[in-house]
């Protein structure tokens, strides 16, 4: 296993952003994270890699490698073994020209001809590397940050909402980058409202809502119905446009308990009242009492 | 009711690039068109003309025929993109409805908006819930276009299909007309008439 | 925060009544008692004309602060509205407020005030006129680029294609937004005028001597220092240096408040 995540919980101020959140990455896995704007998806990214501000508190387990993932381990592994690939342009330096800023600022002549071979294999010509960042289009700059992710041979990638603002062709484009990556042998966690593109390209796809996980479950999974469990990942498949577009009502809840026990059909008195725990079905795992399968730890 | 670009032509600054050519269209107010271009064709600034925010450099947008007036309420409304940046982060949500042209209680309880949402601030809210409001605001009374301009794309899928579900149904009673521009093919398929392809 | 904002002005105010009841202590001589270094009868000492220095530093420094807050005031006003104007008028008005700013900045302070403070008579109006033409320059540009960058904001024109008036929008929308601003940059313009009334008034160009404000206390004090006279520049210099401190402390608070309230 690459990646496992175990217990996370992430609390900023008094507000709960993630809620016992849990993760497994193997090597050539491409695993998306599914998430409403807003529901702390990017915060999960940073907390990985330790660049949240200080009012951010995350807990619980990370181990890569089988190693927990304690300070002294991320700075050696960091931009090298385990690389994010951040959401926008203002993660590039404005004044410095891209090439260099692919090649971490090395001159020397093996770095330069890595760069040209990376910048030829996603299609971006040679000119570019002298220009600015303010210069490159939305899909340029994505693929300007997968480059300097491949400049090591990276085993972990994590990608910040890698395409909004890219219309749907280009965005397809990016994210199939992310799965020949994943194919050389990396592990990818991809981060995204877009569920549209993730079942797309990724192998496991986690959906969360409100800060919790509803389902985790084979992106094949979704080409019915029938082989979902959730009731919001049904939801979810309901509301495709090419599935139907239903229109369903589900409103932001705070109480105890599953959040959808007021709509789903299955539901019981319990729903309400506790603590709903994980089970696993086949591969998934499902945040529901009457999913069937057996009970989880998590 | 009729909305018409008679050859409108672009550009930011003399001299510069032109981000419009030559572009000619009508549409009325019973009639829900799809826009489906490349990025970088220049859809925010089509929408941004036909509801009065910048004026053409040359050419003329038309409402009934005559131009659109730069004051007082504006019959085309816009629906932006990006819903946080379309609200002040100074108001809370009562005060930012409010700004709409006599929103009637119906609207916003169609759109799901809670009573606590309305005396919370923008940053407390998500980009859905945002969103919701914007529309909300929108639908005065006197709207007769309405340009959605990628207004779902950054929300879940849930989300967008509440919204437009509910959109769909308000221009259907009021006779508003819709002009949508949105990547996803599918989903124009679902909410428009008929679509058309720029290049 | 809040208390603290309290306090300094509750003491400020202190400072101006005090000053306000020793008027005419401040000028009573008693050429028995001259020269009289700090005890507990005279805390400051006196002069070389035996006129108590406490009170003549209690009526210089509310002098001093009522010369602040007039010309910070004066000041301020006059950048909103050269801001305001610049703003929202048309291109060519931009220009030309533009350009006096740049070259009011451009000027040399100190000699525009000592300008124009004698030709508009040397008294205490003249003092405020001269502090009030050479302040607002920083500001209105500050509330220019503001407001620039709102009329371009999208909730703005949103709500100016809602049929909103430009009145609305401006009290509505801009107002809000500038007013904290505003209010920070008026407490700190108000330290400086404070040292700027004291320095021309120390060489010369400023208040006359029959009025006791500090700068003409350390412009007198000078011609006895170098007798061991100390205390006659010590304390009222001490107390120009704490009084602007105070302002510094007040405009650091509102400026902290105001950030928090915005960053919820």
């Amino acid at each position: 296993m690459l990646l496992e995540m175990e217990h996370i919980t992430i609390t900023a101020g008094q507000k709960n952003i993630l809620k016992n959140f849990f993760l497994n990455i193997k090597e050539k896995e491409l695993v998306a994270l599914v998430g409403a704007s807003g529901s702390g998806k990017s915060i999960l990214a940073h907390s990985i890699i330790g660049i949240t501000p200080e009012s951010v508190i995350c807990s619980g387990v990370i181990k890569y490698k089988g190693n927990i993932l304690t300070e002294e381990i991320k700075s050696k592994l960091l931009g090298n073994e385990i690389v994010l690939i951040p959401q926008n342009t203002s993660y590039l330096d404005p004044l410095m020209k891209v090439g260099m800023q692919v090649a971490k600022g090395k001159k020397d002549k093996k770095h330069l001809q890595k760069v040209k071979e990376l910048f030829q294999k996603y299609n971006m010509e040679h000119s570019v590397i002298n220009q600015y960042p303010f210069m490159l289009s939305g899909g340029m700059t994505r693929r300007v940050f997968i480059c300097s992710a491949l400049m090591e041979t990276p085993k972990l990638v994590i990608a910040d909402e890698p395409t909004p603002g890219l219309h749907k062709e280009m965005a397809q484009k990016v994210v199939s980058h992310f799965r020949e990556i994943a194919d050389m042998g990396a592990g990818v966690l991809m981060i995204t409202h877009d569920l549209e593109l993730a079942i797309s390209t990724a192998d496991k796809i986690i959906v969360l809502y409100n800060g919790e996980i509803m389902e985790v479950t084979k992106a094949e999974n979704f080409k019915s119905e029938h082989t979902l469990y959730h009731y919001y990942t049904k939801a979810l498949w309901k509301a495709m446009p090419k599935n139907g577009f239903q229109n369903i009502t589900i409103y932001r809840t705070n109480e105890k308990g599953c959040p959808f026990a007021q709509y789903c059909k299955k539901s019981k008195k319990q729903c309400i009242t506790d603590e709903i725990p994980y089970f696993k079905k086949e591969e998934s795992i499902i945040k529901c009492l009457f999913a069937g399968g057996e009970k989880q730890c998590y | 009711m009729l909305l018409e670009a008679k050859n409108v032509f672009f550009r930011y600054d003399k001299k510069g690039r032109w981000i419009l050519e030559n572009i000619s269209f009508t549409m009325d107010n019973t009639q829900r068109i799809g826009i489906i271009a490349p990025s970088g064709f220049g859809k925010t600034t089509l929408c941004k003309l036909l509801s009065g925010y910048i004026k053409p450099t040359s050419g003329s947008i038309l409402l009934n025929g005559t131009p659109l007036s730069q004051k007082g309420y504006c019959p085309v409304q816009m629906i932006w993109q990006h819903p946080d940046l379309a609200v002040n982060p100074k108001l809370i949500m009562k005060e930012v409805l409010a700004e709409g042209n006599d929103i009637s209680k119906e609207i916003i309880s169609a759109l799901g908006i809670q009573q606590q949402w309305l005396y919370r601030f923008p940053n407390t809210l998500s980009g859905g819930e945002l969103q919701r409001f914007c529309i909300a605001r929108a639908l005065g009374k006197g709207t007769q276009f309405l340009l959605a301009d990628e207004i779902t794309t950054m929300l879940d899928l849930i989300t967008q299909s509440q919204i437009w579900h509910f959109l769909l149904q308000e221009i259907e009673k009021r006779k508003i007309g819709l002009l949508v521009v949105s990547h996803d093919i599918d989903l124009l398929k679902q909410v428009t008439t008929e679509q058309i392809y720029l290049k | 925060m809040k208390k603290r904002i309290i306090w300094i002005i509750f003491v400020l105010c202190a400072f101006v009544i005090a000053g306000y009841f020793c008027k005419e202590y401040a000028l009573v001589t008693d050429f028995t008692n001259k020269n009289i270094s700090p005890c507990i009868r005279y805390p400051f000492g006196t002069d070389w004309m035996g006129r108590n220095l406490f009170f003549r530093t209690l009526r210089g420094i509310s002098i001093s602060i009522l010369i602040g807050v007039t010309s910070a005031s004066i000041s301020t006003m006059i950048a909103i509205l050269f801001g305001t104007v610049s703003a929202f008028g048309n291109k060519e008005i931009d220009t030309i407020i533009v350009w006096l700013i740049d070259f009011m900045m451009g000027l040399p302070h100190i000699l525009l005030l000592i300008v124009v403070s004698i030709a508009a008579g040397r008294d205490i109006k003249g003092v405020i006129l001269s502090i009030s033409l050479t302040h607002w320059t920083s500001l209105a540009r500050l509330i220019r680029s503001e407001l620039l960058q709102l009329k371009a904001s999208t909730y703005i024109q949103v709500a100016e294609k809602l049929g909103k008036s430009k009145f609305y929008l401006f009290q509505k929308h801009m107002i809000p937004h500038i007013l904290p601003q505003c209010i920070t940059g008026w407490i700190l313009l108000f330290p400086h005028t404070i040292l700027h009334e004291s320095s021309i008034t120390f060489l010369g160009f400023g208040l006359k001597s029959n009025q006791p404000a500090i700068g003409i206390l350390l412009s007198e004090s000078m011609q006895y220092i170098v007798t061991g006279r100390w205390w006659l520049a010590v304390f009222p210099g001490c107390v120009l240096v704490f009084v602007v401190l105070l302002f510094y402390d007040i405009g650091k608070c509102f400026q902290k408040y105001y950030e928090q309230k915005s960053g919820v």
